[in-house]
């Protein structure tokens, strides 16, 4: 081993002694490196020299770190830079003995879910065709009204004007149309029950084991309230949704919130988390402190009593109104969020007329006439936003 | 962990805990994700034994900036030594996504610099929480114990 000029430290003997021993155990190293590159190591052999190095180095980066006190800046540096260096061979060594992966990840929400299935066993069966085209097939037939925004998923992707936010969130949501969810994906002035997103097959024995996504919907009752034998989706993922009335009353687990502009949304959820939404009027059941980011004009109230319909939730905490904003770091209180008046509140009345009419719509879809459909829902949310300011 | 954890919220900000494990004391600095202060996550990047990744298994939508977040994390010269636990919470919820899946859209498998583990878990049941971190303990004696 050569071991190159020392520099002699003015007799600084601990901070000699380190120089010795980093270049001696950066020399080691390199050798460990070296003996990865053979070719007949097996696989686990391999790693656990690799994972050996790795700790190593670890080992020889936090040395660095404690004795940077004693250390000259240009020594500093230069070690730096040695193991640096040794990162990089590491790695290097590694890609090269690596067998090539059979299909590339990165491209994967390019490549057709099929052949996805083919290459890498997974413990869970990936649904061959879009989830979409099964699910939401006992109204599918229904004409998709031309509005402008938000647009069907496909216009999204076939659409690359459309800014970034959007297309990532249309990307996003296609990824979860592969897989087992349950899913109410581009609709507008329609009421979309339980019963007609949860298709025969798709909720399994055991009572709702997939979450359910609702996204780029638009004047539209949305509504996951637990009917008959139909359990409620576990967790709930909310994505571009505006002017709409949501009733979701019976999540269990967490739901997570992107995007909903000037709408109500009815929830209890074990978690609240909800993202660059505005002007949302929230009656909310929470056992957790509920969490805002990048929202304004969002106003919480307590779940009406009405919805709930466990002794469950009875017997819990609701904190609907101790919301935390992640984006307002000051002590003062966040300008994001307020907390409902009762009479800002929409009325006892007004629910018991509202939820006949959702009911109502319930029991008839898909026989009702669409037209007759999509006045039912129009007079509800009016009648709302009258009340509040959902599609105002 | 034998704590209440039927009202624990999501870190707001910082906080820091000592955790008494297998007679190692682990001083845990729990980083809140939150965007604001992703930018202040690298005042905790020194002398740093293990990085603890804990991700949201019913999140599928912000699962691509997970990666993306994880994977600059990982470029920090600071946490060059630090092995990485990926802790899959909420996995007690039905339908959440499988460690497999997470692995792949978290492209856990192309990292080549830090030795990696991920850990299915339940904040709420307690579910393996102690096996994830009994990894953290091991991985840091071996390191300890190797020159």
């Amino acid at each position: 081993m050569s071991e190159g000029p020392i520099e002699i430290d003015g007799g600084h003997v601990p901070a000699l002694n380190f120089h010795q021993r980093f270049r001696q155990e950066i020399s080691t190293l390199r050798e460990s490196i070296d003996t990865l590159a053979i070719p007949d190591l097996t696989a686990s052999e391999r790693q656990a020299s690799n994972d050996q190095v790795l700790a190593g180095l670890a080992k020889l980066s936090a040395e660095l770190a404690d004795a940077s006190g004693n250390l000259p800046s240009y020594d500093q540096r230069s070690y730096n830079q040695a193991l640096k260096e040794l990162y990089d061979k590491l790695a290097i060594t590694r890609a090269s003995q690596t067998p090539k992966p059979k299909f590339s990840f990165k491209n994967k929400r390019l490549a057709a879910p099929v052949s996805e299935t083919n290459s890498v066993s997974t413990s869970r069966s990936v649904t061959p065709t879009h989830l979409r085209d099964t699910v939401y097939g006992p109204i599918q037939d229904s004409p998709m009204p031309a509005l402008p925004s938000p647009a069907s998923h496909s216009e999204y992707s076939r659409n690359p004007g459309r800014n970034v936010l959007e297309q990532r969130v249309s990307a996003d949501t296609s990824m979860i149309q592969d897989r087992d969810h349950f899913a109410v994906v581009g609709r507008s002035n329609t009421y979309v029950g339980i019963a007609t997103i949860t298709a025969p097959g798709i909720i399994d024995a055991a009572g709702g084991a997939q979450g359910c996504i609702v996204s780029d919907t638009a004047d539209s009752i949305v509504d996951l309230t637990p009917h008959s034998n139909i359990n409620p989706p576990p967790f709930l993922t909310i994505t571009s949704v505006q002017s709409s009335l949501l009733l979701a009353p019976s999540i269990k687990g967490p739901a997570h919130i992107t995007a909903l502009h000037r709408s109500i949304l009815v929830l209890s959820s074990h978690q609240f988390r909800m993202h660059d939404s505005h002007e949302v009027d929230v009656y909310l059941f929470c056992s957790s402190r509920p969490i805002i980011e990048n929202c304004s004009n969002i106003r919480f109230a307590s779940m009406p009593s009405r919805f709930i319909d466990t002794t469950d939730l009875r017997n819990r905490t609701n904190m609907f109104d101790q919301v935390d904003d992640f984006k307002w770091l000051r002590a003062e209180p966040s300008p994001n969020w307020s907390l409902m008046d009762d009479e800002e509140q929409i009325s006892d009345g007004v629910w018991s007329d509202v939820l006949q009419i959702v009911h109502r719509l319930h029991d008839d879809t898909p026989e009702a006439g669409k037209v007759l459909v999509k006045e039912a829902v129009g007079g509800v949310l009016s009648k709302l936003g009258k009340s509040s300011r959902a599609t105002s | 962990m034998n704590e209440d954890v039927s009202t624990v919220s999501p870190t707001l900000g910082f906080i820091i805990k000592t955790i008494d494990f297998q007679g190692y004391k682990l001083n845990i600095w729990d980083v809140g994700g939150q965007k604001t202060i992703r930018s202040y996550w690298r005042n905790y990047f020194e002398k740093t034994d293990a990085l603890i990744w804990v991700v949201d298994a019913t999140d599928r939508l912000r699962i691509g900036e997970c990666k993306t977040e994880l994977i600059e994390l990982l470029l920090e010269e600071r946490l060059s030594g630090a092995s990485l636990l990926v802790f899959l919470n909420k996995t007690d919820v039905p339908g959440c996504m499988g460690d497999d899946e997470v692995q792949r859209e978290l492209e856990l498998d192309s990292i080549s610099t830090h030795k990696w583990i991920i850990v299915r878990c339940s904040a709420i049941t307690g579910d393996n929480l102690t096996e994830g971190l009994a990894w953290v303990v091991q991985d840091a004696r071996d390191k300890l114990f190797l020159y």
